[in-house]
Order: C-alpha cells, then sequence, then structure tokens
C-alpha cells in the first residue's frame, strides 16, 4: 500500500517538475532566444556587409589633410563662441560657480541657489523658488544693496503683507556688500547664512560669500555673460 | 501522417517562437537599412560622400568633421545642449558654444546597429544635433517640495527646517532621440542595497522594452520596431546634473 503512495507522488512530482521545465522553456524560448538569434544576425550581418573603400596613398593623403584642415577651421568657429572677457558659470545641482576668463578659469568656489520649494498660500498664490537656467547678462551692479522685500517673504514669515512701500519692505544690509542684477528679480548678491553656502536655500538669486563676491563684482562689468544649469 | 491535437500543440509554440526570432532578427537589420535608404535618398548629400571615408585612416577624421559641424549647429541653439564624444570619453553641457560642465565617461556600450552603420548613414544622422523626443530618470528632474504658507509667525518658527544638499541617489536616465536612437546615462559604481535594486530595475527596464518592441512587430509586422541603445556610464553626480540642466526637449552631438 504505502509503496503505491510512493510511486503515486513521484509520478505527481515528475508531471509538476516538466511542467516548471515547460514553463522555463517556454520563457526562455520567447523571452530570450530570439535576442540572441538578433546578435548573432547582427554580428553576421556587420562582419558580411562590405562598403566600397577607396585605399590609394595619395588619395587618402589628400583627404587627411583636407579633413585635417576643416578640422582646425571648426574648432576655431568653436572657439570664437567663447566669450573673451570674464564670465560665471553657475551650476545650480552642486551649488557651486566658476569665474572664467576666455578658457581660464579664474575662481570657483561654493554658492546657493534655489531652493525648489514651492510656497503655497491658496490656488492662485504660488511661489517656486527655483535659480532658471540659461544665459544671462550683467544689467546692472551696485553697492551696499537694500533688499525691497516681495510680497512671498511675508508670507513666508507668516506675517501679513504691507503696502507696496511699507518700510518694513527694506532690509539694508542682508545682501552684502554687493550686487550684480541679471533681471526679472534675480540677482547674485551676498549672505549672512554663510554656513549655508553649497546648499540650495535660496529664493532664486544666487548667494556667495563675501570675497567669491567681491571678486564677481569686480571682474564681471556690465553685459558680462552669467551661464546657469 | 494525421494531425492530432497533440501535434498542433507542440507546433503551434514552435511556429510561434520562430515567427518572434524571425521578427527579432529582421527588426534592427530594417532600421539599419532604413537610416541607409535615408542617406541613399538625399542625392545632394551623397555627392559630399567620397569612398575614402570608409578607410581605416580616413573614418576617424570624417567623424570627428561631422561632431564639429554638428557642435557648431548646437552652438547656435539658445538653450542648454549636451555633446557626446564616446571615442574621447567626455560628456559635456554647452550653451551658445561654451562648455558648462565636463564629465569623464567610465564605458559605454554601443548598439551593434549602430556599429554596423554604413559611414554614409552616420554622417547623414550625426553630422547635426539630435533632437530628443522623449527622457525617462531614475530620479525628478525637479526636486520640488511644497510648502503650504503659515498662518503665523509661530507656525512659520514651527514649520522651518534645516536645509539639506540634494540627496545623491542611484541615477540612470535615457533620452529618445528622434533618429530612433536611445541613450542611456547610467552612474559607473553601484555600492549600497538600494543602489543594486536601481540597477536591476534599469537592466529590467531596457529588457522590458525590448522584449515590447518584438512583440510590437511581431503584431504589426510592416511597422517594425526597434530602438537601438547606447549605454553610456559616468559618475552618479554628473549623470544627475546633466540629467537636471537638459530642457526637456534638448539637443545632443553624438560621436561613436
Amino acid at each position: 500500500m504505502a509503496g503505491f503512495f510512493i510511486i503515486q507522488k513521484i509520478s505527481s512530482l515528475k508531471r509538476v517538475l516538466s511542467g516548471i521545465l515547460l514553463i522555463m522553456t517556454t520563457c526562455f524560448a520567447v523571452f530570450v532566444l530570439p535576442f540572441w538569434v538578433q546578435q548573432i544576425v547582427l554580428f553576421v550581418a556587420n562582419n558580411v556587409q562590405t562598403e566600397r573603400m577607396e585605399n590609394n596613398p595619395e588619395t587618402i593623403e589628400h583627404e587627411v589633410y583636407r579633413l585635417n584642415l576643416n578640422i582646425e577651421r571648426l574648432n576655431k568657429k568653436l572657439d570664437a563662441f567663447i566669450p573673451k572677457n570674464h564670465y560665471l558659470i553657475v551650476n545650480s545641482t552642486h551649488n557651486e560657480f566658476y569665474l572664467f576668463k576666455g578658457k581660464e578659469l579664474v575662481r570657483k568656489g561654493k554658492c546657493s541657489t534655489g531652493s525648489y520649494m514651492l510656497l503655497e498660500k491658496n490656488e492662485n498664490e504660488k511661489w517656486l523658488f527655483k535659480t532658471p537656467k540659461g544665459e544671462f547678462k550683467i544689467r546692472s551692479k551696485t553697492t551696499n544693496p537694500v533688499w525691497k522685500k516681495p510680497d512671498w517673504a511675508f508670507i513666508e514669515e507668516g506675517l501679513p503683507v504691507p503696502a507696496p512701500n511699507h518700510n518694513s519692505r527694506f532690509e539694508y544690509g542682508v545682501l552684502g556688500d554687493y550686487a550684480l542684477y541679471l533681471g526679472q528679480g534675480y540677482m547674485i548678491h551676498g549672505t549672512l547664512w554663510k554656513r549655508y553656502l553649497g546648499l540650495p536655500v535660496t529664493h532664486g538669486c544666487i548667494r556667495m560669500n563675501d570675497d567669491d563676491l567681491k571678486a564677481a563684482y569686480s571682474k564681471l562689468s556690465i553685459g558680462s555673460k552669467v551661464y546657469i544649469f | 501522417m494525421k494531425l492530432n491535437k497533440k501535434h498542433i500543440l507542440v507546433a503551434m509554440p514552435l511556429v510561434i517562437i520562430t515567427y518572434l526570432m524571425v521578427i527579432a532578427s529582421l527588426s534592427p537589420l530594417r532600421f539599419r537599412n532604413q537610416l541607409h535608404q535615408k542617406a541613399l535618398s538625399d542625392s545632394l548629400f551623397m555627392l559630399s560622400i567620397n569612398p575614402s571615408f570608409s578607410n581605416p585612416v580616413v573614418k576617424p577624421l570624417v567623424k570627428t568633421e561631422a561632431f564639429k559641424q554638428s557642435m557648431l549647429q548646437l552652438s547656435r541653439y539658445d538653450s542648454i545642449g549636451l555633446s557626446v564624444n564616446l571615442p574621447d570619453s567626455s560628456m559635456m553641457l554647452k550653451l551658445k558654444g561654451v562648455v558648462l560642465y565636463e564629465s569623464n565617461v567610465v564605458d559605454f556600450k554601443i548598439d551593434p546597429v549602430l556599429k554596423g552603420l554604413r559611414i554614409a548613414a552616420y554622417l547623414n544622422s550625426f553630422s547635426r544635433p539630435v533632437q530628443s523626443v522623449a527622457s525617462y530618470s531614475s530620479f525628478q528632474k525637479e526636486p520640488i517640495v511644497v510648502k503650504k504658507a503659515p498662518a503665523t509667525p509661530e507656525e512659520a518658527l514651527a514649520m522651518a527646517t534645516l536645509p539639506d544638499s540634494i540627496p545623491l541617489v542611484p541615477a540612470y536616465f535615457w533620452i529618445e532621440l528622434d533618429c530612433g536612437i536611445r541613450l542611456c546615462v547610467v552612474q559607473d559604481d553601484w555600492k549600497g542595497s538600494n543602489e543594486g535594486k536601481v540597477r536591476r530595475k534599469f537592466k529590467s527596464d531596457l529588457r522590458r522594452l525590448k522584449i515590447g518592441n518584438v512583440f510590437k512587430s511581431a503584431i504589426h509586422p510592416s511597422a517594425y520596431y526597434y530602438t537601438p541603445t547606447i549605454i553610456v556610464e559616468t559618475n552618479a553626480d554628473a549623470a544627475i546634473t546633466i540629467f537636471r540642466a537638459l530642457p526637456v526637449l534638448t539637443k545632443l552631438s553624438l560621436m561613436y
């Protein structure tokens, strides 16, 4: 009796195993085999295909000369795009800046850019604190800038928004010694919160430490390019 | 011989598998042929193709020239573009000809279809910037944090959080290009267990897309689906920086 049950168990186990094997073979045949065949066919096709080729040494030499000249000409054209004067590159992912003159790196350091915070007061009033990317120009420069606080600065602090030219809107000394305006309300300025340099904490402006800001202020003139990415 | 149910049951999967194999083998060849035909149909362009371009001495120079021409056109656009130079192992973010960021390519893998492309088809496809049509990434393009405006200064104080740097997450992204190619940029080192998971996800995503293409081609044999893939390995920092800097629809200069 016991022997009969063992034989029955073995035969059902065999059925299960052959079922699993069948499923695995089907999966292999459907999901793997076509790609193996694909790779083999491509390998053969790549090796079989012939392209008409010129091997005359004189022609080749002439072509190499012509191409080298063309590449040199194209390199010159590409170099012409690089500004000759000072320009600033800001990496908003890693909060770093690079001050260049032509191809030469003059100074690099940490800065702070937009925090990517979306401040929501209600459905209609929302502010996204992000530093815009692209090519900008220094539109104006100033020393001892005064910050005229926009509405969001009050809303962010849970304060009532004052009248447009109310005294409480003007803050002195918080932007450092210099400010370089990029347009659309964005600036490069200093900060009181130097320990946050290198972190994305601003409302969209670019903050630098005092020395870096001084260097940027002295090297960049009105019209100088600022590239933010 | 009489056909019974058993024979049909055995033959059916065999026919399906053979059909899938034929489709899988033909799709990449048809893709390549389409690129060749596109080049051949441009008679003005074909006039500039010289048989010496296929010579192994001349070929790299021809490709370099095409890449430079493409970069020159890329420099004329006013948004950030990407240039990928695989022989030089470099990837650059460029804006109006200025190199904003440069990263090293640690390793790369090129689809055999692209490796076997004739020089005319290569030049026709890559001597100008290619446009991206879609993209996908394992991380957020813009890590936006939503904050409700506090009603009182006390509430604002309670909500204040210390700023933190953007966390370095396992990073990969891919960009689908208008020429039918997919460029995948993957981080090169995978140490943590979470990174292992993401890497497995990256591989399974790619496999899923490949299998999906074969099945789509099997269902619509007249329209074949094949997307040759270039996989570029770089460090995670670079992958994140590059993807976040690029506009949603961007242009790329490519050389391999």
